[in-house]
């Protein structure tokens, strides 16, 4: 066992036993090798599942929405916990009903990319070309927010100079060129919603893409329709968003969401300064405005020109 | 006709198909298997596992138009839909013939869906053995052999670079006889090199689980723990119900803007939370653990009750797709036990 997973499951334990948590969610070894998983752990037995490697990587800040009525403790990585930022601020959970155990992070493997010399414990920090796009411009490795750190702080540094080569890359092209690489993955869509299922920030009780009354997305995978939908949650997650990763990771598609999030990331970044996920005590970025607001949100071309397809 | 016939020639043979009408067949497009119709032969990958999405969406698309309707001043007019084009659906793996013929007992056995009937007698199946299987494959449970469907119309095997075929249906010996130049008989001693090679398949799959006892099993465990202690991680997407070979269920929905529209049915998930909300407020599945266990129950339990067959074909999709491993096997084998 390592110094990470023992001092995680030391905390989990103290936690229980001085009842400081009912309900630790953490992560635990899946049915194959390579794929880890959350684990909900409520007694001192089960504190032996709890464990942690560089293929954890779904973002566990979700369930804590729903175990309001309890007190929990979550395992969060240095991306995760900025998502307890957003709902903080959103006002979604309490900050006195969660502990957070916090772990710094050098990276989360993309299954994709691994090859078979890759095994449960491999470390992240000696195989950076196995790891998520998302991890190479990571710019917080330690969470932001914690109560308690399972490890040792790590140099905040993005593996990648330009956070946003990715979206700078696609921004590039035109439109046509655009519209046609968009098309084409999105055609793939088949509506599972697991993007929208597993993201923290998505938390609306009536989901507008599942509201008959009005109707705002016909049931049907049709282009318009699919593109809808994802124009509509890109749309709700720029300054929300503090890419986890977890929406194209899941996806079964294998559709690039990340890149339209990180766009929405860079353009509220620069269009109005603001940076999600940094700040518990200024109020959300969709519900504040400024005299200074830029209102050339039509940026660069002529209004009817950009309408054109 | 039951007997092997060498096909040095498939894609010739595919040409030829695909000139006649329309040609499914599984495509690669960014690391995804695909099926599509196909434009052009060398787009064709026949080394997959598993597609995205199972090949009976085109027996049962995603979204299907029913009727479209219009008011002209006081009438209503009614065109009614369907589709009446021919399809060779190539390339399937037996798992998905097996979930076609599942499909069968449902959308035709006690009722007759007019929409699936005319897709299923306007298609001519072709199914391609596997070669390699994935760890999380266990069709072998159901009586599904790997490399060879005997269920679809046309049964294709690769070995060492050439097709092997064998016609189960007369739509299959007539599609045959009109290629003839393209096939030739086999000696004997292929036939057991045939028949050497449908073992050495079958026998890559590791899991096999026996099921015969998992309907009284769960009969017992609608209140067992196990459907909480699942669902704690549970989602609920819609990816192991949207990438079921055996998932059938559906909504209708009008689309309709000022005086005509359409009606249409498309998929819908017993693991979203509206899919049994009612008007009232009420739903009888108010929680992940209901909906949950739902699904094990429709697939060993209720579905066995009525068809006496299960509602799974031992693909493996929902057991590598599902973002938080809820793993159908292991749940299975802690309800009977398995051979692993």
């Amino acid at each position: 066992m390592n110094e990470i997973e023992k001092n995680l499951r030391d905390a989990a334990k103290e936690l229980l036993e001085k009842k400081d948590a009912d309900l630790i969610i953490g992560y635990e070894k899946g049915t194959e090798d390579s794929w880890m998983r959350p684990c909900f752990v409520d007694n001192i037995t089960d504190v032996e599942k709890l464990t942690f490697n560089a293929f954890c990587n779904i973002n566990l800040s979700k369930y804590i929405l729903e175990h309001k009525d309890k007190k929990v403790a979550v395992v969060l990585k240095g991306c995760d916990s900025k998502s307890i930022v957003a709902l903080l601020q959103e006002k979604q959970i309490n900050r006195e009903n969660i502990k957070i155990i916090g772990i710094s992070c050098y990276g989360v493997f993309d299954e994709k990319l691994i090859d078979k010399n890759i095994d449960y414990s491999s470390s992240a920090k000696d195989n950076v070309k196995f790891l998520r796009e998302r991890c190479l411009v990571c710019e917080n490795h330690n969470p932001v927010i914690y109560d308690i750190l399972v490890d040792e702080r790590i140099e905040e540094k993005a593996w990648k100079e330009n956070i946003y080569e990715e979206v700078e890359e696609i921004e590039k092209k035109p439109q046509k060129e655009r519209l046609e690489f968009f098309t084409k993955v999105f055609s793939r869509c088949i509506r599972c919603l697991a993007c929208r299922n597993i993201c923290p920030v998505c938390f609306c009780k009536e989901c507008l893409i599942d509201e008959q009354n009005p109707l705002w997305v016909e049931r049907k995978v049709g282009l318009s329709d699919i593109l809808m939908l994802h124009l509509i949650r890109a749309v709700h997650m720029g300054g929300r968003c503090i890419d986890c990763g977890n929406c194209e990771e899941v996806c079964p598609a294998k559709i690039p969401l990340r890149k339209i999030y990180k766009k929405t990331e860079k353009d509220v970044r620069e269009m109005f300064g603001y940076v999600p996920g940094k700040n518990i005590d200024v109020p959300p970025f969709h519900s504040t405005f400024s005299k200074d607001d830029k209102d050339e949100y039509l940026k660069g071309e002529k209004f009817g020109e950009s309408s054109k397809v | 006709m039951e007997k092997v016939l060498k096909c040095e020639k498939i894609f010739e043979f595919l040409e030829k198909i695909k000139n006649k009408g329309k040609l499914i067949a599984p495509v690669l497009e960014d690391g995804i298997i695909l099926f599509k119709e196909i434009k052009d032969i060398k787009e064709i990958n026949l080394s997959y596992k598993n597609s995205l999405k199972p090949p009976n969406e085109f027996l049962f698309p995603q979204n299907e138009i029913l009727f479209k309707f219009s008011k002209d001043k006081e009438r209503i007019e009614l065109q009614d839909m369907g589709l009446k084009d021919n399809i060779t659906i190539f390339g399937i793996h037996p798992c998905d013939v097996r979930s076609i013929k599942m499909f069968d007992n449902v959308f035709r056995k006690d009722y007759l869906d007019k929409y699936y009937d005319e897709r299923r007698k306007n298609s001519l199946l072709i199914s391609l053995g596997c070669q390699d299987v994935d760890k999380t494959c266990f069709c072998t449970t159901f009586g599904i052999e790997p490399a060879e469907s005997t269920e679809a119309d046309i049964s294709t095997l690769e070995i060492d670079g050439k097709y092997y075929l064998k016609s189960f249906t007369e739509k299959g010996d007539n599609l045959i006889k009109e290629n003839e130049d393209l096939f030739e008989n086999v000696k004997d001693e292929t036939v057991s090199i045939f028949e050497n090679k449908k073992k050495e398949i079958r026998e890559k799959i590791k899991e096999k689980f026996k099921v015969d006892d998992l309907p009284e099993k769960l009969e017992n465990l609608y209140d067992s723990q196990i459907w909480q202690r699942v669902s704690l991680r549970c989602i609920g997407c819609g990816i192991c119900t949207y990438t079921c070979p055996t998932c059938y269920c559906f909504d209708i929905q009008d689309e309709e803007f000022e005086i005509e529209g359409s009606r249409f049915r498309c998929w819908d998930s017993c693991q979203f939370k509206d899919f049994t909300q009612e008007a009232s407020g009420h739903n009888p599945r108010p929680t992940k653990k209901e909906r949950q266990r739902q699904r094990y129950f429709h697939k060993f339990n209720y579905f066995f009750k009525r068809y006496a067959d299960y509602a799974c074909v031992g693909c493996g999709r929902c057991v590598r797709l599902c973002p938080v491993n809820i793993d159908l096997r292991e749940i299975i084998r802690e309800i009977v036990g398995g051979t692993r």
